[in-house]
């Protein structure tokens, strides 16, 4: 306990030199939200430049910011003086206001409410060194909003997780998974955060969908690699994704009917509070059902989605509540002595509270709770056997953001309790299983400075402490950006990373994930990366940039499937095969063209992963199933009047696979001479490929009224030339045959958005 | 007229190609995603494609010394290529010269061929009888002169002390199953051994010996008895993969006893359940081999599953491992 307790101490003690003194600005701060004049929307990252002269000293001032995703900004450090505000922001009008401050302690909130139109190339010059956005300064970052998700042609409706999949860099694992696959990492590798709690299994039909409704969604940003220090816990990216924020000022809905699934949103205003509720639900069982008279293993399924956000905004403070359920739903009951049901699904609870302590530091606390479950009971010809598997997770965070002109330094303190909950029991055996309730306390800091128009850098150190093992983690982060020429910047990025959750992942079957905890049997998986590269806009139409990235990989873990069928034990150095090696390596090339008639990207990925375990293929270094060589992406989608047009295209190298290299035969020990057949002998891992996966998919998306509302209809189709890429292989033991289980064919799906 | 035509001409000539190309590039584009539509379709592939056929020729051993009874026959064959089915006669590695030796210092028995090709059995019958807790070594040169070399450490002997149903309720025992020892092979027809499908839990309780794994097998007795599930799932075809005999996976049994799942149990009549207790060699062949694929089973030969399984053959692949054994008899009938 002593130990505990000292580490403890070491580690606040270290952050707090690291983070300085916190000074309190000196002017007044000029703050407020941009929405869309109209529908009352905030609009994300609106460019915000404020110029006049200081009644102080008679000097020229000129100062900017950048609103954030849920359109607020804040200019700090104005001195008293006459200014003229300009709010803009792309394909919207500009807004120009007059503003006077009194006094150099006066915060003034100043809303703005622009009105779209055509685009416009001018550009809001904002001339004092400030810090730039995210994807400026650092390294593998990629900001979708949830318009550019919604033109992305898709299986049965629009899909967060599958609209990432078409990033370069990121890759999927079949045309029914929703694991994201990042430079060349597992998807156990990525955090997946919904307004910053973490969601552990963020999918739908056993990976099929994602569990994230689209009309709930506000943005989401993607750090593929060297994240910064305010996010931890997983060795490779982040998926960090927030839920929409209601400003509507009056009751305002909207509502989809796909080919699955029926969604129906609405938000509205409660005094001067906001609120949305969202809801999504399959309506497959008229279908299955039909098809269950003939066939009675056609299961019964669906999957429904709860999203709910409250937000109240008083005086220089605001705060944020945030629900979220989703569960699916299965059974097969095929006769009296078979059955299955399996229900499983996430709950995401949060509260967050913001205040401004004063010009420049905000305070941000939250606490959450993020649950994930899953139950199975299942009889198989009379044997009976039940799963229960809960992870929950407890979190309590406190964040200091300071804020200059051109310095941010964020101070973060969090504390976790997680709960994790197994057992299972076969044949009415007593359960076996493991219980864990560890903590762990992480503190942060992040100080990214902007010391000359067109510098930035930021350095970040990210210390943790967890109770299982009492291991404490330090976790250094930086990354800088430079602008060498008109447009053109080179970052860099790079950190250390650790992970001690893993996630058991069963073969196309999420519903059976189990997270466990790294005991202090092993050690938790380490990752070293480092990122360069440079982008380019030659306008505000255009964006290409080059990445290059390494990951190096030690204390790696993969599940050992060669443990008993009972194994009692659920000790990480049990269940896994511990001390893996490893590295991922590549080179990304990115061109996107963002507004105009004709948008999109174009992404091209030369990668390499490879892992290398003591127990594994002879101890031999071998590729990931996920390594992909070449990997190519381009996302275009074009607007004319009322129409649009989406048109994916995906090309990758075929996924790693191990060949059978002989036929044998050896008697099983328990069934001697009666042992049926022969077997085949698997050989080097992953040393063969399946055939180079490709498709094209295609939407016509229609705008339109419908009862003087405006309305969408939408015809889809997945994989538009029906290519059937290949899945996974089956080798028959006797006879030189070889089952290739297909990917998908065409699917068309169609449906209708409507907002009311 | 005629110069009539010859300006209709003159007119056609420019208008035909701009309506003639529009007319092309549309059949071209018909074209076009015809052709990639077939070429989508097109990724079938001839079966070689999938194999490496790096360990053609390699040696397999395969022995299992049971405690308690003679000296096990050998198999010696050679791996063949994936891209053929398996025969025993083109597996077979005939002509070997095979020994097994009691260590460290003990006899060792000659083997010879018998009648089956690549099958060997020790040259003097009687042969030395398994013990428990002893090491054994087989030693083998095949014609060509190739060495394969392996090791076993016979576990303690096996001995159920009951094999009892159970109230699937509350688990209590309904009743102890009576033995071969007690009965011989009539035992299958003692009332106790009256089990009627899916009533009741079997379970072999057992003092556990210092072993990695258990391995349970369940032999049908009575080839042409019908069955005794009716899944209304199932086609015929589904009918016809079912075995007689199946076996478990590698099982700890820490607590020394074990369940008979009803899964296991497919048709009525005469069954023998056996419980072996494994070696080393045994555990790790059984707990890392894809099992076999036998119309039930998902995914064991693909993805991380499919992965070489852990051999202890010096020279080859294989088993040369052992285990002890103990069985019961009984009779499955239907539900009323």
């Amino acid at each position: 306990m002593a130990l505990r307790c000292s580490k403890l101490v070491v580690l606040v003690l270290a952050l707090g030199v690291l983070l300085g003194t916190v000074s309190r600005g000196f002017a007044a701060t000029v703050s407020g939200v941009v929405r869309d004049a109209e529908s009352g929307a905030a609009l994300p990252y609106a460019a915000v430049s404020l110029r006049g002269t200081s009644a102080v000293d008679s000097s020229e001032v000129a100062l900017g910011a950048l609103g954030d995703s849920e359109g607020r900004y804040r200019i700090l450090d104005v001195p008293p003086g006459r200014y003229e505000v300009r709010f803009a922001f792309v394909a919207y009008g500009e807004q120009v206001d007059s503003l006077i401050v009194r006094a150099a302690d006066e915060d003034t909130v100043l809303d703005a409410g622009l009105t779209p139109q055509p685009i416009t190339t001018e550009r809001v010059v904002v001339e004092a060194p400030r810090l730039g956005r995210e994807k400026d300064v650092q390294t593998g970052v990629v900001s979708l909003q949830i318009e550019q998700l919604e033109s992305v042609p898709s299986i049965g409706e629009p899909d967060l997780i599958r609209t990432l999949q078409l990033l370069p860099g990121v890759q999927a694992a079949s045309d029914v998974s929703s694991g994201l696959y990042i430079r060349g990492g597992g998807p156990d590798q990525t955090l997946i955060l919904l307004d910053d709690v973490p969601v552990y299994n963020p999918t739908h039909a056993f990976g099929f969908f994602s569990t994230f409704n689209s009309d709930a969604i506000q943005d989401v940003t993607l750090y593929k690699g060297a994240y910064p220090a305010e996010h931890g816990g997983r060795l490779g990216s982040v998926v960090d994704i927030k839920s929409r924020n209601p400003t509507s000022p009056r009751i305002t809905g909207q509502a989809m009917i796909s080919t699955i699934a029926a969604r129906l949103t609405l938000e509205g205003p409660l005094g001067s509070n906001h609120w949305l509720v969202s809801g999504r639900r399959t309506y497959l069982e008229p279908i299955l059902s039909a098809l269950r008279r003939d066939t009675p293993e056609i299961p019964y399924y669906n999957f429904y989605d709860l999203n709910g956000r409250f937000t109240t905004r008083r005086d220089g403070s605001w705060t944020e509540l945030n629900a979220y359920r989703g569960r699916d739903n299965l059974r097969v009951e095929p006769d009296a002595d078979t059955s299955f049901r399996v229900e499983w699904g996430n709950t995401v609870l949060s509260a967050a509270y913001n205040r401004l302590l004063s010009n420049n530091l905000l305070l941000r606390m939250a606490a959450s709770g993020s649950e994930y479950e899953s139950v199975t009971r299942a009889s198989f010809f009379n044997t009976p056997f039940a799963v229960n598997n809960r992870l929950r997770d407890f979190t309590a965070r406190a964040e200091l953001d300071w804020q200059r002109q051109n310095r941010a330094v964020k101070f973060g303190i969090e504390a976790s309790l997680f709960d994790f909950q197994f057992d299972q029991s076969f044949n009415l055996d007593e359960a076996t299983g493991f219980s864990s309730t560890p903590i762990e306390i992480a503190a942060y800091v992040d100080d990214q400075w902007a010391p000359r128009e067109g510098t930035s850098l930021r350095l970040g150190l990210r210390s943790r402490y967890i109770t299982d093992g009492e291991r404490l983690l330090l976790e250094p982060r930086v990354s800088a950006s430079q602008v060498v020429a008109n447009g053109v910047r080179v970052k860099v990025g790079g950190g250390i990373y650790n992970q001690y959750l893993q996630l058991i992942a069963t073969e196309g079957f999420s519903a059976a994930d189990v997270y466990v905890p790294i005991d202090e049997s092993a050690t938790p998986g380490r990752s070293v990366q480092g990122v360069l590269g440079v982008s380019w806009q030659p306008s505000r139409m255009y964006e290409l940039s080059v990445e290059g990235y390494y990951t190096d990989l030690e204390n790696l873990v993969t599940f050992n499937n060669n443990t008993p069928a009972d194994q009692e034990s659920f000790a990480a150095s049990d269940l896994f095969y511990t001390g893996g090696t490893g590295y991922a390596t590549g080179v990304e090339f990115f061109a996107q063209r963002r507004v105009g008639r004709v948008t999109g990207w174009l992404g091209y990925t030369l990668g390499w992963s490879r892992r290398t375990f003591d127990q594994l293929n002879g101890g031999s270094t071998y590729a990931p199933k996920y390594d992909r060589r070449h990997d190519v992406k381009a996302v275009f989608n074009y607007r004319t009047g009322p129409w649009s047009y989406g048109l994916t295209f995906v090309y990758a190298t075929g996924q790693a696979f191990t060949p059978a290299s002989a036929r044998y035969r050896i008697e099983d020990p328990a069934l001697g001479g009666l042992t049926p057949g022969a077997r085949v002998l698997p050989g080097e891992r992953n040393s063969s490929r399946l055939l180079p996966y490709h498709r094209l998919d295609f939407s016509i998306n229609r705008d339109f009224t419908l009862f003087g509302q405006n309305a969408r209809a939408f015809l889809q189709f997945f994989n538009v030339y029906t290519r059937r890429n290949e899945w996974f292989v089956q080798f028959d033991n006797d006879e030189p045959d070889v089952e290739v289980v297909k990917m998908l064919p065409i699917v068309p799906s169609l449906g209708m958005h409507f907002k009311f | 007229m005629g110069r009539d035509k010859q300006e209709k001409r003159a007119r056609g000539a420019d208008a035909v190609p701009a309506s003639a190309c529009r007319r092309l590039a549309k059949r071209a584009a018909l074209l076009l995603l015809a052709s990639v539509l077939l070429v989508g379709c097109s990724t079938d592939r001839d079966p070689s494609e999938f194999f490496a056929p790096n360990d053609v020729g390699t040696l397999v051993i395969d022995g299992l010394l049971m405690v308690g009874k003679p000296l096990p026959q050998v198999t010696m064959t050679r791996v063949l290529s994936p891209e053929v089915a398996y025969t025993p006669e083109a597996s077979a590695e005939p002509g070997a010269t095979i020994t097994v030796q009691v260590l460290p210092d003990g006899p060792e028995v000659s083997y010879i061929e018998s009648s089956q090709p690549g099958v060997y059995r020790p040259e003097r019958v009687p042969t030395l009888t398994v013990e428990p807790r002893t090491s054994y070594r087989l030693r083998a040169v095949s014609t060509r002169g190739e060495v394969v070399q392996a090791q076993t450490m016979t576990p303690d002997s096996l001995q159920v002390d009951a094999w009892l149903l159970l109230d699937p309720v509350d688990l209590t025992v309904v009743r102890e199953l009576r033995t071969y020892e007690a009965l011989g092979d009539s035992v299958y027809f003692a009332p106790e051994n009256q089990l009627v499908y899916a009533e009741g839990l079997l379970e072999a309780r057992f003092a556990r010996p210092d072993v990695d794994a258990f391995q349970l097998g369940v032999f049908s007795l009575d080839p042409d008895s019908d069955f005794v599930i009716e899944p209304e799932f199932f086609e015929e075809d589904d009918f016809d993969q079912i075995d007689r005999q199946g076996s478990s996976p590698a099982l700890e049994a820490l607590e020394g006893s074990v369940r008979l799942p009803w899964f296991a149990i497919f048709f009525q009549g005469r069954y023998k359940y056996k419980i072996l207790a494994l070696d080393r060699n045994a555990y790790d062949l059984v707990r890392s081999i894809p099992q076999n694929d036998s119309g039930f089973s998902f995914g064991n030969n693909l993805g991380g599953n499919f992965e070489r399984p852990i051999f202890h053959v010096e020279g080859g692949i294989g088993l040369f491992g052992s285990a002890s054994a103990d069985s019961v008899g009984f009779f499955i009938r239907p539900r009323p």
